[in-house]
């Protein structure tokens, strides 16, 4: 059965982000009042970065799980990794765990064990920055992704594989179809390269999340980022479903109009293909 | 009638013995069960910490909630201060600031398993089992699986069980779905504690209608129960997970040549001979007793003992009886 190697140190999986970095990412979220998108994804995935570490941490040390790449589109397209990693294409999660650019301080709510909640210092490393600028060369990034998955598939030919999401706000410069129908061409042994769409937008309008058909989708465009995405594997739909998803047959790992709560919960699930061994 | 409890284990193929993270200990009346969560931290400290906590000081006829949280207080502080924390990195330390999980199974019985001399014609004993999450227990009788515990299907088993954390603040939802039952053990009785993913196979096999049992109680030594596991993880029949077992049967051996788990020493007999550390030895773990015997008027009362106030209870035997008239 596809999708359902073990994930071990000694076959990690790899998880490969698209960030868009074009110049409306300096636009807010949710209609005008919220944080800049830009921002919120920056802190998206620092936290998801972050939370990828804590699952691979093992007592005093870090088990290699996961690779991890980050790659930026907008005035360039290349890795986005700042700090020690900058210019790095795939990270070994332990490396990612060691070269924060910093870790910040911040405060959360945390259940006291009797009922109430206390404020808590919380450790942010930061690992990205928030970048806006120029326009949307999507079919370029999904290019280079499938130049970097292709080496680490070569090296990794049994690993349980890639998943690749992409997150962008808005209208690509030129059709990546091809493009990313060559990424997800690339497989393992144990299936296909997975390729995930999140569309964050400004509106307040309802998201669309894990559809099983572009029937409620506004446009063309939307319609066609559906048609990339990959259908879910069980192991996902299944945690989708958990959490609450409506996960017909089909459902494909995509999102349409996601505000800042449903893209932290897109990357969450896009990111649990199975148990770690 | 006295018992010999035996512990086998062997870690998830790929893994040292280093990574195992479950846990076995025997004391003189109760035994213990665990499968530290491979996703959390310190997972085998703290599956250590209550099987030895369990196994070495049981819980008392009568258990309720209270005494369950106050019985894990003290592990939980324990497994705490095994932590170096100020020498953990960033993620290490949020990490284990969750806590360790893990599923745990402990049976007690209301005399030790080695009985003095003057007292071993005794023909019934009774246990008490606690159960949070899937380590199972089955009791074998007439050659049937006569009950399992707390699970008794294999398709029950799922990626996310019952799990208790290092963490108090993890155990809310918890401790209202600890499971307890009681039992009585007759003679030709055998009982079987596992962790997940021997005890899914072994209800597949009795779902297939074989007998399992012939083949796991018939261990001499841990290479046959590893080479057992590495069989049926090769035909896919077993899940590659870390896998343990304790068999608990009759026996006739003497006093002299029983051994205590080091772990239970202190609370032990002088008389008992150590073995080495019990969850990693190489060897069967066998029990020492205590001579306390069981009183009549304890008989009693356990006879008259009410559900446990605040622990769900699971069924009464009778009620999770497994008879071979039931099972396929």
């Amino acid at each position: 059965m596809a999708y359902s190697a073990e994930i071990s140190r000694v076959n990690p999986s790899c998880f490969l982000f698209l960030i868009d970095q074009s110049k409306s990412m300096d636009d807010p979220f949710g209609g005008g009042v919220g944080k800049k998108k830009s921002d919120g994804l920056a802190d998206a995935l620092n936290r998801l970065l972050q939370n990828l570490v804590i699952k691979c941490a093992k007592g005093e040390g870090i088990n290699d799980y996961y690779v991890v790449g980050v790659i930026g589109y907008g005035a360039r397209t290349g890795p986005a990794f700042s700090g020690p990693l900058v210019g790095q294409h795939l990270v070994p999660i332990s490396e990612v765990a060691n070269s924060p650019t910093r870790v910040e301080e911040r405060t959360k709510k945390v259940d006291d064990g009797a009922g109430g909640l206390i404020d808590q210092i919380v450790k942010f490393p930061v690992w990205l920055e928030p970048v806006a600028d120029s326009g949307t060369p999507m079919a370029e990034a999904f290019s280079l992704a499938h130049k970097i998955l292709q080496t680490w598939i070569t090296a990794h030919p049994d690993s349980y594989p890639p998943i690749v999401i992409n997150i962008t706000d808005g209208e690509y410069n030129t059709d990546p179809t091809n493009e990313a129908t060559l990424l997800t061409s690339l497989a393992t042994s144990d299936g296909n390269t997975l390729l995930f769409n999140c569309h964050i937008s400004g509106l307040t309008s309802a998201p669309v999340v894990f559809p099983n058909t572009d029937a409620a989708l506004p446009d063309e465009w939307a319609r066609k980022l559906f048609a990339l995405s990959s259908p879910l594997p069980d192991n996902i739909s299944a945690s989708a479903q958990a959490e609450g998803y409506p996960i017909g047959p089909g459902a494909r790992g995509f999102a349409f109009n996601a505000d800042l709560v449903e893209l932290i919960r897109f990357l969450d699930i896009g990111t649990r293909p199975s148990n770690l061994r | 009638m006295n018992l010999i409890s035996q512990g086998f284990w062997v870690p998830k193929a790929g893994s040292s013995e280093a990574d195992y993270e479950d846990a076995i200990a025997i004391g003189p009346t109760a035994v213990a069960i665990a499968d530290g969560a491979t996703e959390s931290s310190f997972a085998r400290a703290w599956a250590q910490a209550l099987t030895e906590g369990f196994a070495c000081e049981p819980l008392s006829e009568k258990p309720d909630l209270t005494e369950l949280m106050e019985r894990v207080r003290p592990l939980q502080e324990q497994w705490h201060a095994g932590i170096a924390w100020d020498r953990l990195p960033w993620f290490a330390e949020d990490k284990a600031r969750n806590g360790a999980f893990a599923a745990l199974l402990t049976l007690r019985f209301e005399a030790p398993l080695i009985l003095p001399d003057a007292e071993d014609s005794t023909d019934e004993r009774l246990w008490h089992a606690l159960a949070i999450g899937d380590a199972c227990l089955f009791q074998i009788r007439n050659d049937a699986l006569h009950l399992a515990f707390p699970l008794a299907e294999s398709a029950a088993f799922d990626s996310t069980p019952l799990l208790l954390s290092s963490n108090p603040a993890r155990n809310l939802q918890v401790w209202d779905q600890a499971q307890v039952l009681k039992g009585v053990f007759k003679p030709g009785d055998i009982l079987l504690l596992m962790t997940d993913a021997l005890a899914k196979w072994f209800l597949s096999e009795v779902e297939a209608g074989a007998k399992p049992w012939h083949t796991l109680c018939a261990f001499t030594d841990q290479t046959e129960f590893a080479d057992l596991t590495m069989t049926l993880r090769a035909q896919h029949r077993l899940k590659n997970d870390d896998t343990s077992m304790i068999c608990i049967q009759e026996t006739s051996v003497a006093h002299s040549l029983i051994r205590v788990s080091e772990s239970c020493l202190e609370s032990a007999q002088p008389a008992a001979e150590p073995a080495t550390d019990p969850p990693h030895d190489s060897s069967p773990d066998v029990t020492a007793s205590t001579p306390d015997m069981v009183s009549e008027e304890q008989q009693a009362d356990w006879e008259a003992i009410a559900e446990p106030e605040g622990i769900s209870v699971l069924a009464s035997e009778e009620q999770h009886d497994v008879r071979e008239a039931e099972a396929p």
